[in-house]
């Protein structure tokens, strides 16, 4: 008897069954972008991945336009005979003025809000997000979105970018005292994309922007393990012969050039006082290429060659430093160190925000030479 | 040796005769030496002529004529196994069984010698369970063959083969083979006692004894381990368990059986540790994997499509768009058709029934994903499927898997990955549930008792078996009294 | 029903007791107590579990000094059968309310996370037919469900090991900035989390070795609150302070951050995988809550299952949103602290004055 009734329930509960998502009944899209048309239009692209076997095709590409997230999405669904899910979307394009000008925060509440898109996606910016997913010009990949995909992956392993992913960019959004920023991907005609460098946001929107090469000086700070990239140091002449490292038969106005791999380096942010604050690093580096070649041997010439390797550093770190202050953005996390000691965790944001143009940050950079590679 | 004058109840030949319906092979050799008239009455297809001949008839004839009657010829005849003091009953049974039924006429009383000629097959090779290593020969249908061979193997004085005869119509022999010093007496009682409470017609096999005597009846898992090797009987019996045998059959029962006994074969004593430990492995994620994969595939296709990796979405994508069927129905169909398949080529004699094997497997499946009716991602699971079912040693644990593959198929097609784990839970209640001979099934996991994990989940060498496992509560669980080796005892260099 | 050896080892006690704490609560209470004691939330939970071991050694000492017995038997014995009764009833709706707060709070984790248009009727009763199908195993099932589903489940703890690479420091530094009544207020809001050792109670007279039983417990409730711990303080590291008021699962955000080479989106096989958490959870409350219904009206376990299970069914057609299961959980929460935490300490009390009583007419 009891049988029966557990049998029965069961089947009523099998006629209670969950709405299908029969996956190639799905549009699946991996990338969406965002363009800003005028006043709260937006118009946004998704690329759809072609399942049919026997079609030249992998993908099709749709537009539509709207004011919000889920009426774009509706208007796109219209177009096409699958269901569109973002399930599997990997990437979300944004439009560069739509950063600077309505920021990005309304969209991204969304996103955070539907459990099905993960919080893994990649964000970045695009100067047309309908013209870079139009780009028929990608490598081996079935379509754009995957190979996007693959170029914002690559990167993000080998931690060149600071904050790539929705989760990274809505935590420092969110957190007092450190400013997010994003990938910035350029898209030219007949090349395939490639990124250029970073984009520097205030709360968010878009302030600046930095090149990829400089954003090691932020790394430093903020990352433990990233890749720092193949450091160029440019040194005047004089000042090698000045300190009498070696007899160059080089024009005074020459410029000597080293470049230095990193191979681990060590940052933190010391609070000295309220008004100034010392960035420190330590890197070891491996020398790569010195232009002229010269041999640094000996070990007073190889601390001279440090501490000049440094001062140039320095005085570059100085000068991004300076841009920083001026655009008001805190990528290093300042901030959220200052509001860590318990002085002054008092702070609230717009504290923080008044101080950090007027503070003193000295930065402190120190290189140690490890190793010449083959040949000394 | 009392004698009971039972002249009105025991049969003369007609009375046979009839009784027996008139059979042709019934036969009666009437001797009559002097005033003495003796019938012997026998079933002639049952008995060995020459038995008969040389040491009954023979025998009677060259007797002198004062020795002719039923107490000198009862105590002295050279036959080993005789029967007195009969009942009707009794007499048509043992005729039937190939006894000879020796009637005086004039005293009216008789006794049976036995003069049977059983048929036996030969002892061979194991056709069903087969071992790479390891003794090879397999229980017969006899049951006194059966009998001999353990004895063969195992000549502890301690052994006990108790008999019980079931059944009503046609009456068969029961054996129940222990160690007496090590087995448990509970275990031993609530065997005896299901086997006594049987009512019925005809046991054809002892399966269907195995099958009377479950805990429940419903389960898809088997609660016994039926078995052909005399190695796996005698290594079960010496851990402990109760064998029992039944005449007519060659396969031995073998309880009380838990889950991790039927990953086990005897192979992984013979074969080393490594290997064994490492097959055990492979076991346990074939089975599981067995029952889960198609599944998975299943819920990842209709409801979860996100669970699947960049670089296959592509493939995946691509080797459903074609097919026409949801992939619930798709996956079923496939199964059905493996099982379907397996059947034939079982039923098959047996070359045919390897061409249809390979026929089936390669051509079938190439050509229904050619024609688009299913992916080649699936074939491919649901080929591993079957592959790890069929690697239980155990045939019956195999096909319960292959059962209870089924069902969980169905909950991922309604409810996704949840309906798995619903299985899954539903799975392991019903085992947690389920006694064999009120031994709990999943022992020693649950109730959890350590060192008996080191016979069932892995195997380590044999030094440090020095105790029975205590799932089957032994009376005496020391094997060694002391190490096989003594580690320390190396040659000094 | 076969009779079943009602007897398990202490070990099991171990089991049973955890798995009965760790349910919907762990997923969400770095949110709850963040939000009353901001950065210091670890603290709170240390007293917290600090509490919880005191209130379970007193549980030992009652339960040794009435001769062991259920809490229902407890109550009988010392007040009286009618006063008994009362207390037992309420104990009883208490542990049904429970049940139900359970499984409503996993049927909105798993209909926003994937089965968005499923009713939730369908989910509660086919929770409900497998705990009626394991209950009426017997004890001795209900504690293999437990042991089971620990170790199928365990293994999730390591996935924390890859927010870990992703934290940084200064989220939870400075310490003690908060103030104890903050703190405090922390500890009653994770009581909900921290419930769950009261089946001690319930389990006594099946224990077999009953002098191991304060050993296994406390390792028992110590795991858990080191759990707990880990949890909290990895989500503190991990989310900046305002996404963490925000986020209504933390936990399961964090184990999506988790990347495998062979799945895309790994929560999407932990919320399915949370059943088995919660299985054992509500298997002990149902378990429970008819062996009061034994106790209190004599109707046999097996019949006593199906009757309570109807309630939860009802209840799942007419308490069903968001807004009403957080009012339902807080309720739940601070009834449970005041019965678990608060009232032992009376028991104990009256347990004491009871004996001293029996002794000294004893003397005379």
């Amino acid at each position: 008897m009891k049988k029966i009734v557990i049998l029965l329930c069961s089947l009523l509960c099998t006629a209670c069954m969950a709405p299908e998502k029969i996956i190639e009944m799905q549009g699946i899209s991996t990338i969406i972008g965002f363009d800003l048309l005028d006043d709260n239009t937006y118009k946004g692209t998704i690329s759809l991945l072609q399942f049919d076997r026997n079609e030249e095709k992998t993908s099709v590409t749709l537009s539509a336009d709207g004011t919000t997230n889920k009426q774009i999405r509706q208007k796109l669904e219209e177009q096409t005979s699958h269901d569109i899910t973002s399930g599997q979307l990997r990437t979300i394009l944004f439009n560069k003025n739509m950063a600077e000008t309505v920021g990005i925060s309304s969209f991204l509440d969304t996103m955070q809000r539907d459990s099905s898109i993960s919080d893994l996606i990649f964000l970045a910016i695009t100067d047309n997000a309908e013209e870079t997913i139009k780009n028929k010009n990608y490598e081996e990949y079935p379509e754009i979105g995957s190979y996007i995909y693959q170029l914002l992956d690559k990167h993000e392993k080998k931690e060149m970018l600071v904050n790539s992913n929705l989760h990274d960019f809505i935590t420092t959004l969110y957190e007092i005292g450190i400013d997010p920023t994003l990938p910035m991907i350029k898209n030219a005609n007949g090349v395939a994309p490639s990124i250029d460098g970073v984009a520097l946001f205030k709360d968010d929107k878009i302030v600046g922007s930095i090149s990829l090469i400089n954003t090691l000086y932020i790394k430093l700070f903020t990352n433990n393990k990233a890749f720092l990239g193949d450091i160029t140091v440019e040194i005047a002449a004089e000042e090698l012969e000045k300190r009498g490292m070696a007899e160059l038969n080089l024009p005074k106005s020459d410029i000597y050039k080293i470049t230095l791999h990193p191979i681990k380096y060590k940052g933190n942010i010391e609070i000295k006082n309220e008004e100034l604050v010392h960035l420190n690093a330590m890197i070891s580096v491996s020398t790569l290429e010195l232009q002229p070649s010269t041999s640094v041997k000996n070990k007073d010439s190889l601390n001279k060659m440090e501490q000049l390797i440094g001062e140039a550093l320095n005085k570059e770190f100085g000068y991004i430093l300076e841009e920083l202050k001026n655009l008001n953005t805190d990528p290093i996390g300042i901030g959220r160190k200052i509001r860590s000691v318990r002085k002054y965790s008092y702070l609230t944001e717009e504290d923080l925000r008044q101080k950090y143009s007027a503070l003193k940050i000295k930065p402190n950079i120190k290189v140690e030479i490890k190793r010449t590679g083959t040949v000394d | 040796m009392t004698e009971r004058n039972n002249n009105e109840s025991l049969p003369g030949y007609e009375k046979i005769k009839s009784i027996l319906n008139e059979s042709p092979d019934l036969n009666c050799r009437k001797i009559e030496a002097g005033q003495v008239g003796i019938h012997i009455i026998f079933m002639k297809n049952l008995i060995k002529p020459e038995i008969l001949n040389e040491y009954v008839i023979k025998y009677i004839e060259e007797l002198s004529v004062e020795y002719l009657h039923y107490t000198y010829l009862m105590k002295n005849i050279p036959i080993e196994e005789i029967k007195v003091n009969l009942e009707e009953q009794e007499v048509i049974s043992s005729l039937l069984k190939g006894f000879a039924y020796i009637y005086f006429l004039d005293e009216k009383k008789a006794f049976m010698v036995n003069c049977a000629n059983p048929i036996e097959r030969s002892i061979e090779k194991a056709e069903t369970e087969s071992l790479v290593y390891g003794p090879k020969i397999s229980f017969t249908e006899s049951l006194t063959s059966n009998v001999k061979i353990i004895r063969q193997n195992l000549n502890d004085y301690n052994l006990c083969t108790d008999e019980i005869k079931i059944g009503e119509r046609a009456q068969k022999q029961v054996r129940i083979v222990y160690i007496k010093d090590i087995a448990n007496d509970d275990t031993l009682q609530t065997l005896k006692e299901r086997i006594k409470q049987l009512k019925t017609d005809n046991i054809s096999d002892s399966s269907v004894l195995a099958q009377c005597l479950e805990d429940n009846h419903y389960s898809f898992f088997p609660q016994f381990i039926l078995t052909e090797l005399p190695d796996r009987f005698i290594y079960s019996i010496i851990n402990g368990r109760i064998g029992v045998f039944i005449d007519g059959s060659p396969v031995g029962i073998i309880g009380p059986a838990n889950f991790f006994s039927f990953f086990e074969s005897t192979e992984d004593i013979y074969l080393r540790w490594s290997l064994s430990t490492f097959i055990r492995f492979i076991r346990f994620f074939a089975i599981v994997g067995s029952i889960f994969l198609t599944a998975i595939y299943v819920a990842a296709m209709t409801y979860h499509f996100e669970l699947i990796p960049s670089k296959l979405l592509f493939i995946i994508g691509q080797s459903r768009s074609h097919v026409p069927f949801p992939p619930l129905l798709e996956a079923l169909l496939l199964e059905l058709l493996i099982e379907l398949l397996r059947e034939a080529g079982a039923r098959l004699p047996s070359k045919v029934g390897q061409t249809m094997g390979i026929v089936g497997g390669i051509v079938i499946g190439q050509a229904t994903v050619e024609a688009g009716l299913t992916s080649n991602i699936l074939i491919i699971i649901v080929a591993f499927s079957a592959l790890g079912a069929s690697s239980a040693p155990i045939y019956e644990m195999g096909t319960a898997v292959r059962i209870a593959r089924f069902p969980i198929i169905i909950l991922a097609g309604v409810w996704g990955l949840n309906g798995i784990i619903f299985g899954i839970c539903i799975l392991m209640v019903h085992l947690l549930k389920l006694t064999s001979l009120n031994k709990p099934y999943l022992a020693p996991l649950y109730p959890l008792r350590m060192k008996d994990l080191q016979y069932f989940l892995i195997r380590l060498p044999h030094h440090f078996y020095m105790r029975r496992p205590l799932v089957n509560r032994p009376k005496d669980s020391i094997r060694l009294k002391e190490r096989l080796r003594n580690i320390t005892d190396l040659d000094e260099f | 029903m076969k009779s079943n050896i009602r007897f398990v080892n202490a070990f099991m006690a171990f089991y049973i007791i955890h798995t009965s704490q760790i349910g919907m609560g762990i997923l969400g209470v770095p949110r709850i107590v963040y939000l009353e004691s901001k950065k210091d939330a670890w603290i709170s939970i240390l007293l917290s579990g600090l509490f919880v071991s005191l209130i379970t050694w007193l549980m030992i000492s009652i339960l040794k000094k009435n001769e062991g017995g259920t809490l229902f038997e407890i109550h009988e014995h010392i007040f009286g059968r009618l006063i008994g009764s009362i207390f037992n009833f309420l104990i009883v709706i208490y542990f049904i309310a429970v049940h139900y707060s359970i499984t409503i709070s996993y049927v909105e984790l798993s209909l926003t996370w994937g089965y968005e248009g499923v009713y939730e009727w369908v989910w509660v009763l086919a929770l409900l037919i497998l705990t009626i199908y394991a209950v009426s195993g017997g004890f001795r099932v209900v504690t293999g469900v437990c042991f089971l589903s620990f170790l199928l489940t365990i293994w999730l703890l390591f996935v924390v090991y890859r927010p870990l690479q992703t934290i940084n420091l200064t989220r939870i530094l400075p310490i003690m900035t908060t103030t104890p009544s903050e703190i405090m207020k922390g500890v009653v809001k994770s009581s909900y989390t921290m419930l769950g050792f009261e089946t001690l109670f319930f389990i006594f007279p099946f224990i077999k070795e009953k002098n191991k039983l304060q050993l296994f417990s406390q390792i028992a409730v110590w795991f858990t609150t080191i759990l707990v711990l880990i949890t909290t303080v990895v989500s503190i590291l991990f989310f900046s302070a305002k996404e963490l008021e925000k986020n209504v699962w933390p936990v399961v955000s964090m184990i999506s951050t988790v990347h495998f080479s062979f799945i895309e989106r790994f929560e999407f096989v932990a919320v399915p995988l949370w059943i088995l958490v919660i299985f054992p959870n509500l298997c002990i409350t149902l378990y429970i809550s008819s062996m009061g219904i034994k106790q209190i009206f004599h109707i046999k376990q097996k019949y006593g299952i199906w009757l309570i299970s109807i309630i939860p069914f009802i209840c799942s057609f007419l308490i069903t949103k968001r807004v009403d299961n957080n009012y339902f959980f807080d309720q739940i929460g601070k009834i449970g602290f005041f019965l678990w935490f608060i009232y032992p300490i009376f028991l104990y009390g009256i347990t004491i004055i009871k004996s001293k009583i029996n002794t000294r007419s004893r003397r005379r």
